[in-house]
């Protein structure tokens, strides 16, 4: 965000400012390294993201390595030898209805559900953040306004308003992603708001306004860093919340097509094929990705809170 | 109680914050423990009462009570002692009171804890102790809160849970500092009041040399948590022996000096973690002599009653 | 948000001020809502009067239909119908089932009411003892166990979940009695008058045991599935605030006066750290009216997540509108009562103002 906005010297202060970006990511990853390391439960969870994160970028950029094809509807006639086979060392998670091999298809899936997690976060979090600093710095009718409008929004339980909004679009992937960015953005409004105004009555802040700083560098240089730490933390957890919602909103039928390598597709037909117990592996083995997936960015949020944010900010409207 | 003896011989891991603290308090007795932030006494008094945090280890020595060790005793025998036979004042009233329960209810809890008396009963002999302890409109006190009360009057009611189960020992950690300054003669008068009453020994933690020459008998110097000298109050003003003691009471404001500079002592408080070999004062000492870095003096008899920690007294010369 | 400050002899009429304030933020973000939903629900590409009239409607009962559902005027018009008839507390008709939206949710609410209840219920005996628990045990091995459970009951799917205990429980193992409220035998053998709509307390009321232990063993799996995330963010909360807490000078203060751990822990550590997973508590019963559609899909319970649920998938506009204003409604009272609770709990606080 930083680096987007108006300098004075287009060609020093730019370099500058990305320079200080990038030094502050280094450092972020860093820091978030060094607690990391202390915690054991958050070094599984960063141990399991690692896995599917490889998984995924395996299954996007180098489809040929998974041993099997997992896209499309499979064979037009599969072979009824191979439908919905428990596992074996061919197939080590067993197939599903259509014969096709349940790891590829789990494995693609994989990347799809990054995606969604990540973009969704990746829409509304700045977005949200935005807003919430330029409310906070503001204040008068521009924070009157819209924290209001975020009230609203808030006020919808997240999970309707995706659904609604996800009905009102074209079934797919890029549905789901902007209904759940829809409903995302204003947790992160609401969090920054709240933080620029715990931050901005810090004396170091006065003291930036005392010796006369323009109030665009107060806000780049003091206001936003010191805001971004709880919405971080908030937005690592909710990339695997982004993720389970979607997996619900395919399962009911509002994400992409029947076949398509989606989590939540897949476990609605696992669902559709009757008996839990007589296909276990089917329902068994695509719900625990969604929970390793979720559980992994749970992890590390938790344990990044604990460390940096122990006071948990409530989630709250008006 | 007749004979109370308390030893120390402590020494913490890595941050070595007592070394080797050796020293009694008698009967009735008000033994005053000075010494500069940070050199030990509040980890000296939570020793006593063995409530030191996780991370607090004791490598040596004791802890003696009535005969009884201390550092021995099980964790429920212990919680029995508390507060019936050794009890504290805490610095901070402010904080050490539970926020969110009345004073009342916090007094009357630790009474009927210890003792086998309805809650009527115990309401009762927390209004006594209010009065007692100079608390106007004892029964409006008890259903206040913390934050409804000053701080001088939160220190009276700290006062009277310390002494609600009429304990032997009572350990005063700089009970004046956070009140204000008129009131601090006044709780001071208090307790050196409660303490003829109730036949209290009284371990009283401060940094003020001023108090320590008005109400106690008996006084150690504590540096960087190696006792410097133990001795009666008065010989240790009338022949302090100790090089920093007598530092420090040349630090003192005195009538006939007026109108000259405060001494002060050069050079700073040593780090706990890594502390000065042999004499942990020699850096800072005047009287410094080679062997003082190497060698660890020992807590010595000068005089009768009057023992000191110091290479000058034990015959050592260059 | 709330004011640290003394009691004052202002305190009444700064909490009179509180509540109008409130009172008039939650009218305003209600009719935001009623807005946004409206124009939302109304761009879906769908044919209500299609809808209303049924498969075999004739051009003449098209028409009428669209009179009748006022769909020929311009979307602000139609909008002006709906807020007048919202401010007579009429909620439009429900173009699927005909009958008038606001008797629907009436029918389903007290359901979900009540799963909600029994899960919360849940949350709290179970997530605040593991809570303390694992902060007190701060590090050790107890504390990441508890940690663990608490993230892994967040991170579950829930519908997924629900399937499973459905499939093995019922299906499999036959242990619990299959979907719905209530078993249709007894009910007609041991019918039930209506009171509260909560089957539990209507069948407690009028002694009718039977169906109180078919309503428990009705309600033990959806409740349960419904309750893991509410017990990991208890859990989580209270753990969190009580590493915190322990380590405040009036609980060293506790100890140096003798009093037992436990007291310590659940009593006085505990009434300091309890406020968020008040707050959590609170936020989710809002929330779960509808996070429990898919779960209340599962196992039909007809509630009013089903409602809703089946009223996104027909289109059935009026019903979605009644459900999320109704929805956000108890959002908004919820969160008063959440900082009422909130300002009963730590005296300190007095409610002056909403959030500056």
């Amino acid at each position: 965000m930083a680096v987007e906005s108006p300098v004075r010297e287009p060609g020093g202060e730019f370099v500058s400012v990305a320079g200080k970006v990038i030094r502050a990511v280094v450092d972020g990853l860093h820091g978030i390294w060094r607690i990391v390391r202390r915690d054991p439960l958050a070094l599984l969870g960063l141990a399991i993201l690692i896995v599917f994160i490889v998984a995924a970028f395996i299954a996007t950029f180098l489809p040929f390595l998974v041993p099997y094809s997992a896209q499309g509807l499979g064979a037009p006639n599969p072979n009824p030898a191979d439908v919905l086979r428990p596992p074996s060392t061919t197939h080590l998670l067993g197939t599903d209805e259509f014969g096709r091999d349940l790891l590829a298809r789990i494995w693609f899936g994989a990347g799809l559900a990054l995606e969604v997690g990540v973009l969704t976060v990746g829409i509304s979090f700045p977005i949200g953040i935005l807003l919430g600093v330029v409310a906070g710095y503001m204040r008068g009718v521009v924070e009157e306004v819209i924290m209001r409008v975020t009230d609203m929004f808030l006020a919808f339980p997240t999970v309707l308003l995706a659904i609604v909004i996800a009905a009102t679009l074209n079934r797919g992937t890029g549905a789901e992603i902007i209904a759940l960015a829809v409903s995302f953005w204003p947790w992160y409004t609401r969090l920054a708001h709240s933080q620029v105004q715990h931050v901005r009555a810090q004396p170091f802040v006065e003291s930036a306004v005392v010796l006369g700083l323009p109030r665009r560098r107060i806000i780049l240089r003091h206001i936003l860093p010191n805001s971004l730490t709880s919405a971080t933390i908030q937005a690592t957890m909710d990339i695997g919340s982004a993720i389970l919602i979607a997996a619900a909103l395919s399962w009911i039928g509002l994400g992409p097509q029947p076949g398509t390598a989606d989590w939540g597709v897949m476990l609605q037909a696992a669902y559709s094929e009757g008996s839990y117990v007589t296909f276990w592996w089917y329902s068994t083995f695509v719900g625990l990705a969604i929970f390793l997936v979720v559980l992994a960015f749970n992890l590390i949020g938790d344990s990044l809170r604990d460390a940096l944010d122990p006071k948990l900010r409530r989630r709250r409207m008006i | 109680m007749r004979d109370l003896s308390l030893e120390f011989e402590t020494e913490f891991g890595t941050a070595k914050v007592l070394d080797r603290v050796t020293f009694t308090i008698g009967e009735g007795e008000v033994f005053g423990l000075v010494g500069e932030t940070g050199c030990g006494k509040t980890v000296t008094a939570l020793t006593v009462l063995r409530l030191l945090p996780s991370n607090a280890k004791i490598t040596t020595g004791n802890v003696k009570f009535l005969g009884e060790e201390l550092l021995s005793k099980t964790d429920a025998e212990m919680e029995r002692l508390r507060g019936t036979k050794i009890s504290m004042v805490f610095q901070d009233p402010a904080t050490s009171l539970n926020p969110v329960f009345s004073v009342g209810e916090q007094i009357t809890r630790v009474v009927r804890t210890h003792e086998d008396v309805d809650k009527r009963a115990a309401e009762t002999r927390a209004v006594e102790l209010f009065k007692r302890v100079g608390l106007p409109d004892p029964e409006t006190v008890l259903r206040s809160y913390p934050h409804e009360l000053s701080g001088g009057m939160q220190q009276r009611v700290m006062i009277s849970m310390a002494l609600a189960c009429r304990p032997k020992l009572l350990i005063a950690d700089e009970p004046t500092t956070a009140v204000d300054v008129t009131i601090q003669a006044q709780i001071l008068d208090l307790l050196m009041e409660l303490q003829r009453e109730f036949r209290l020994s009284v371990l009283l933690i401060t940094h003020n040399l001023g108090i320590v020459a008005e109400t106690c008998q008996r006084v150690g110097v504590m540096y960087a948590g190696a006792l410097g000298e133990v001795a009666p109050t008065k010989d240790l003003f009338r022949e302090p022996l100790h090089p920093y003691t007598q530092r420090l009471l040349k630090s003192l404001p005195r009538p006939d000096a007026r109108g000259q500079p405060l001494a002060s002592i050069p050079g700073s408080v040593p780090s706990l973690i890594d502390p000065p070999t042999g004499c942990r004062y020699h850096p800072r000492c005047e009287f410094a002599m080679k062997s003082c870095s190497t060698r660890r003096p020992a807590l010595l008899e000068h005089s009768p009653g009057h023992r000191v920690a110091c290479l000058l007294y034990e015959g050592v010369t260059e | 948000m709330a004011k640290r400050s003394r009691r004052g002899g202002t305190a009444s009429g700064a909490f009179a001020r509180f509540l109008i304030r409130r009172a008039l933020l939650a009218v305003l973000v209600l009719l935001g809502v009623v807005v946004i939903t409206f124009f939302l629900a109304r761009v879906v590409p769908a044919n209500p009067a299609g809808l209303w009239a049924g498969v075999h409607a004739t051009p003449q009962e098209l028409a009428s239909a669209r009179a009748e559902l006022h769909l020929d005027d311009p979307l602000p018009v139609q909008f002006g119908y709906y807020l007048t008839g919202l401010v007579q507390g009429d909620l439009g008709v429900s173009i699927r089932t005909h009958n008038p939206v606001l008797d629907d949710i009436g029918d389903k609410l007290p359901a979900t009411l009540e799963l909600i209840s029994a899960s919360l219920l849940l949350a709290v005996v179970v997530g605040i003892p593991l809570g303390v628990y694992a902060g007190v045990k701060k590090g050790r091995w107890p504390d990441h166990l508890t940690r663990f459970l608490a993230v892994g009951g967040v991170s579950l799917p829930s519908f997924w979940l629900a399937v499973v205990f459905e499939m093995v429980f019922v299906g499999e193992l036959h242990w619990l009695p299959s979907s719905g409220r209530f078993s249709d035998v007894l009910n007609i053998q041991y019918p039930l008058k209506t009171i509260t709509g909560f089957l539990t307390i209507d069948s407690l009321i009028q002694g009718n045991l039977i169906r109180f232990g078919d309503a428990i063993a009705h309600l033990i799996l959806p409740a349960l599935t419904l309750a893991l995330y509410p017990i990991g963010l208890v859990a989580r909360m209270v753990r969190t605030m009580m590493v915190e807490v322990l380590g405040e000078n009036y609980v060293r203060t506790a100890k140096a006066y003798g009093l037992p751990g436990r007291l310590i822990h659940y009593r006085y550590a505990l009434k300091n750290a309890i406020s968020p997973a008040i707050v959590a508590v609170g936020l989710s019963f809002a929330y779960e009216l509808t996070g429990a559609f898919l779960v209340e899909n599962i196992f039909a319970w007809n509630g009013i997540g089903q409602y809703a649920f089946n009223s996104v998938l027909s289109f059935d506009y009026p019903a979605i509108l009644g459900t999320t204003i109704i929805v956000a409604m108890f959002y908004v009272i919820v969160n008063l009562v959440v900082d009422l609770i909130q300002s009963f709990l730590d005296p300190r606080i007095v409610l002056t103002k909403a959030e500056a």
